[in-house]
């Protein structure tokens, strides 16, 4: 029987998670393209925002970036992040009451597909 | 492909003395001088041969990420590791070979780094992490193939992979 990772199911297929993407988690190609790298995914426990919080709070999807001028910010669908078989909890915080985590182990093809699926709303700046 | 052209070396020999001790850069491209915090690390890597053009810009951009401080990713990213990374450059070192195209060193929240190719032909990531002397390899055609291994193939099969990423102009 496969360990099924933990996964809130009030947080709906449809609601968005939002992740910080450092400068360095930008690979720019020979050609001057950009792409954004499957490290910027690999975290066991990955930190995220889920915009649907931000949102009830009256807070754009930038905001996750208020303190951090220079990271970019990449958004993925949560549907798609359980078609991974990997999880979505809420794990508010003082700091950040959107906070939430995906679980589930991340190998780097699922690192690749999470990078696949993710639009990357604001490059990081210098990319 | 240009890149691929320009990129074209006379044939390199390179080795690596061993990868489990600490790796040493102690080579005739004027790399100690610029990277003082890897020489009194001790991190050496032994070349003979001729590395590729980008190899000293390649090796810039590695010894760099050991300046991210610990949070660095806003995620409680641990410091790159010395280790970590010198075994990734080893690696380059070892898989080198005429018109090999530069890789990506791209810094883990774990404290490791990967090494990514992307290219017409898909994509190939080794990812070194820190404390293991394991390398994870994954290659993928950028379509439904790919191939995910913790003890990755031979040099010769890497190399093999890095020109499929690059179709057949790197052949």
């Amino acid at each position: 029987m496969t360990d099924l990772p933990a996964d809130d199911h009030a947080i709906r297929d449809d609601d968005r998670a939002l992740r910080r993407v450092h400068p360095k988690w930008v690979v720019r190609e020979s050609d001057g393209t950009v792409r954004l790298s499957s490290a910027a995914f690999r975290d066991d426990e990955m930190s995220i925002n889920l915009k649907s919080l931000m949102s009830k709070a009256g807070r754009p999807p930038e905001d996750t970036l208020t303190g951090y001028p220079d990271f970019g910010l990449a958004e993925i669908v949560v549907a798609d992040i359980r078609s991974l078989k990997l999880g979505v909890v809420a794990a508010p915080t003082q700091e950040e009451p959107a906070h939430a985590i995906v679980t589930g182990r991340k190998t780097q093809s699922v690192c690749r597909k999470l990078r696949d699926r993710a639009a990357c709303l604001v490059w990081p700046r210098g990319a | 492909m240009a890149a691929l052209a320009e990129l074209t070396a006379p044939e390199v020999t390179a080795t690596s003395p061993c990868h489990r001790s600490p790796v040493g850069l102690t080579s005739a491209y004027g790399l100690l001088e610029q990277t003082p915090s890897l020489q009194s690390a001790g991190l050496a890597i032994e070349a003979s041969g001729r590395l590729p053009g980008w190899f000293p810009e390649f090796y810039r951009s590695g010894t760099r990420l050991l300046d991210l401080q610990p949070g660095w990713d806003s995620y409680g990213g641990r410091r790159v590791e010395l280790e970590a990374l010198g075994r990734a450059i080893v690696q380059v070192v070892d898989l080198n070979f005429p018109g090999m195209p530069a890789p990506a060193v791209v810094p883990l929240g774990s404290g490791g780094v990967q090494l990514e190719w992307h290219g017409p032909g898909g994509e190939l990531v080794l990812g070194f992490e820190p404390g293991s002397a394991a390398t994870e390899f994954y290659w993928s055609d950028a379509g439904t193939s790919e191939e995910l291994v913790v003890l990755p193939p031979s040099p010769p099969e890497i190399r093999e992979y890095v020109r499929r990423v690059f179709g057949a102009e790197g052949r």
